[in-house]
């Protein structure tokens, strides 16, 4: 055989090697033929192969089932399935069911309103370097929601959220160095650092 | 001085002038959407095995890819992202090659034929690998939500954790790679394998020169 020909077989060999190697989670795969039946209108065999998923304990099934009932797509809308379901994915440290989790403690989504239940799984979520829930948790601290009012730390998480390219956190931390705030004095400086931030273009 | 021993470099470039712009024209013209279907398939195929984590399908419409990922947007109702990937860029690789094998002198046909074959199908292999590069790296754009190189993210933020700094740079370099350097320079380098023994032997000629 030819010096390409090796080649060209050894190339076939890794790509076959990879592909068996990462193509093993069979849940992950049932998972996302559910959201392709879902995606082609198949709603009955999507929702029951998402509900087997969940069943056995798969969280990225287990938050999108929860969702699911929580807008009544492709089923009845039912706010305490929804956040049985958000729950017990959040529990498996599912970012988004732990988001989700938290909003539905603070708009009291199938659940007594409680802005402090709320502010325990933002924070679970910001320390893992989540900026949206970074940003949610400085305005907790900020407003005093679920927490009590931290001016110190509001600006922490509002520096961390904006660190890790939040939009909304670097515009208005641009604000609260411009006019002063949470315990800040205006700084010129910072607060056009953080506008051009928030306005960054493509670097090149 | 002789211009005999400088004749296949002299032969090799005005070849080049007729082959490579008649290739170009052929692939802009009618072979381009033949090169993406078929590249399609190695790239459909990549993203449901090896980044079936982050999405679960890909759609062509005309010259325009689209990414199903099952990365869901942090909006009221969910809703996946879909990213729209412009693969066109990745199949100039080819009528490169196919102008370079065509304008080098003094190969037989069936080494020629056979270059452009196995050369082709190395590079089908290559560029493929070169999309799922940049595939990975728009996901990663629009995870971590931070400009890099070219590119920017949309403004909505998906349900899951960033990358870390270095590794989310790493995608960056791979990106650059991906779509400024190899398209152009993984032929070249391919012709130069293929014809290296003939490349020396024309240089050996220029050195012996009077």
């Amino acid at each position: 055989m030819s010096r390409a020909g090796r080649l060209a077989r050894g190339g076939a060999l890794l790509l076959l090697a990879s592909v068996l190697l990462s193509g093993c989670d069979a849940l992950r795969t049932r998972y996302n033929q559910a959201l392709w039946q879902l995606l082609q209108g198949h709603s009955a065999a999507g929702v029951a192969e998402l509900q087997a998923l969940a069943d056995a304990g798969y969280a990225p099934a287990q938050f999108r089932l929860g969702m699911m009932y929580r807008a009544g797509q492709h089923l009845p809308q039912d706010a305490s399935l929804a956040l049985r379901w958000i729950e017990r994915a959040a529990r498996q440290d599912q970012v988004g069911a732990q988001y989700w989790l938290a909003r539905f403690y603070f708009e009291g989504f199938g659940v007594v309103s409680d802005a402090a239940h709320g502010v325990v799984w933002l924070r679970r979520l910001a320390e893992r370097g989540y900026a949206p829930a970074q940003f949610l948790l400085s305005d907790c601290y900020e407003h005093g929601r679920g927490v009590m009012a931290d001016p110190a730390a509001a600006l922490q998480w509002r520096i961390a959220a904006a660190r890790a390219g939040h939009r909304e956190a670097q515009r208005t931390l641009a604000e609260v160095y411009r006019r002063g705030g949470l315990g800040q004095v205006p700084d010129p400086h910072q607060a056009e650092y953080w506008q051009r931030q928030a306005e960054l273009p493509a670097l090149f | 001085m002789s211009r005999l021993p400088l004749s296949p470099i002299l032969r090799l470039g005005l070849r080049a002038l007729l082959w490579l712009p008649l290739c170009l024209a052929l692939w802009w013209l009618w072979l381009k959407s033949w090169l993406l279907g078929l590249l399609y398939v190695g790239v459909a195929l990549g993203v449901e095995w090896l980044l079936a984590d982050q999405a679960y399908g890909l759609l062509a419409q005309d010259q325009v890819w689209l990414l199903l990922s099952s990365l869901m947007l942090a909006e009221d109702p969910l809703r996946p992202l879909v990213l729209m990937l412009d693969p066109l860029r990745f199949t100039v690789a080819f009528p490169l090659f196919w102008g370079l094998v065509l304008a080098t002198p003094g190969l037989a046909r069936l080494e020629r034929c056979v270059q452009l074959v196995w050369g082709s199908a190395l590079l089908w292999l290559l560029v493929t690998a070169l999309l799922l590069i940049y595939v990975q790296f728009k996901l990663a754009l629009n995870v971590n939500q931070q400009p890099l190189m070219a590119d920017r993210p949309s403004t909505d933020y998906l349900l899951t954790l960033p990358y870390s700094a270095l590794v989310y740079y790493l995608l960056g370099v791979g990106r650059q790679l991906a779509v400024l350097v190899a398209p152009t320079f993984a032929p070249l380098l391919l012709w130069l394998y293929y014809n290296h023994r003939l490349l020396r032997e024309w240089w050996l000629t220029v050195g012996r020169a009077p």
